[in-house]
């Protein structure tokens, strides 16, 4: 018994210091399981033990593939995501360029003065008259133009569809019966 | 995701008003021949034109509308068919609106449609006796009705 339990112990103390080979492991649960007075300070170590010990997990042969496809997976959606960001990150980039240099040159453009821009009010005021009248002017001419046309249109008549009613017979028609003893 | 599709949102606004406040690029190259003539009026003179007392309002009332006025003129009969060809650049963007043929002048107009109106209007003329080509480009809101209504005679 003393023995027993002596072995028990020096067995759990190699147990909790992790160098019990899978042996041991199983030998230390069969001890707890088939000793007949276990002292009361061992009671919680042989519930550790023997709910650790558990049943074996039973391992599928193609765990290792399956693993391996899951692995591979991730692997790829991880490149993915990089490539993504990375063009994100570029077309910030590119997009914050191109807003500095269309504001660059609009402020450059609208700061030149344009040299055949009209600065006097009163001549541009002439000018816009001018070319309003023009404009005005050529819409109602050619506004004419157009009613003058469709009006010459409508007057147009086509030939009378009663000459066609009836059936004229001329004397060289190819309809005019054949004169047989002519032939 | 957000921070790029604001960035995008700017850029395009900005884009936009950059193309909107330039001139036409056609009108730009004819300008620089010695034979033409060219005006460029700008949308702050144009909207100016209502302030100015002593004036027919519908002059101002009509540019009120508009963001730009381009006028170009030509008295060298010999430079017409390459500023008539050059001008087609212009108005192969725009849909042909009207035209008209006699012995005295020839019109063309073309524009874009905005709805009722027009956003852009070009009005090719040449005349003879005395010979001159003119060709005015104008953008905005642009109402042929009210456009038309300047020369009528009042009824």
């Amino acid at each position: 018994m003393m023995t027993e339990h002596y072995e028990l112990k020096q067995l759990l103390n190699l147990y909790y210091s992790g160098l019990t080979t899978p042996d041991d492991e199983k030998r230390l649960v069969k001890m707890f399981e088939s000793i007949d007075e276990l002292p009361e300070e061992l009671a919680a170590d042989r519930d550790i033990v023997i709910a650790l010990a558990g049943e074996e997990v039973e391992i599928p042969k193609e765990a290792p593939v399956i693993i391996g496809m899951l692995v591979d997976k991730l692997e790829s959606r991880d490149k993915r995501y990089a490539a993504g960001r990375r063009f994100i990150a570029f077309t910030g980039v590119a997009a914050s360029l191109a807003i500095v240099v269309s504001l660059v040159l609009f402020i450059v453009r609208n700061g030149t003065p344009n040299p055949y821009e009209i600065t006097d009010p009163q001549t541009a005021f002439n000018e816009t008259e001018r070319a309003l009248l023009m404009v005005s002017e050529g819409l109602n001419k050619t506004d004419a133009f157009m009613d003058e046309a469709s009006h010459t249109l409508s007057k147009i008549t086509f030939i009378d569809d009663s000459l066609f009613e009836e059936e004229y017979i001329f004397e060289d028609s190819v309809y005019n019966d054949v004169d047989d003893e002519r032939i | 995701m957000r921070g790029f599709r604001l960035l995008l949102a700017g850029m395009l606004s900005v884009a936009s008003a950059f193309v909107a406040a330039s001139q036409n690029k056609t009108f730009e190259k004819i300008s620089e021949l010695p034979e033409a003539q060219y005006a460029y009026i700008s949308e702050s003179m144009l909207s100016s034109m209502g302030t100015m007392v002593d004036q027919p309002q519908f002059v101002a009332a009509a540019a009120d509308r508009l963001k730009s006025l381009e006028i170009l003129t030509c008295e060298e009969p010999e430079s017409f068919d390459k500023i008539r060809k050059m001008l087609d650049s212009c108005a192969n963007e725009l849909q042909l609106l009207s035209r008209m043929r006699d012995e005295h002048e020839n019109i063309e107009i073309y524009g874009k449609r905005n709805g009722e109106n027009l956003s852009s209007l070009l009005l090719i003329k040449i005349k003879g006796e005395p010979e001159v080509l003119s060709a005015i480009f104008m953008t905005g809101d642009i109402d042929p009705d009210s456009l038309r209504s300047l020369s009528r005679p009042v009824e």
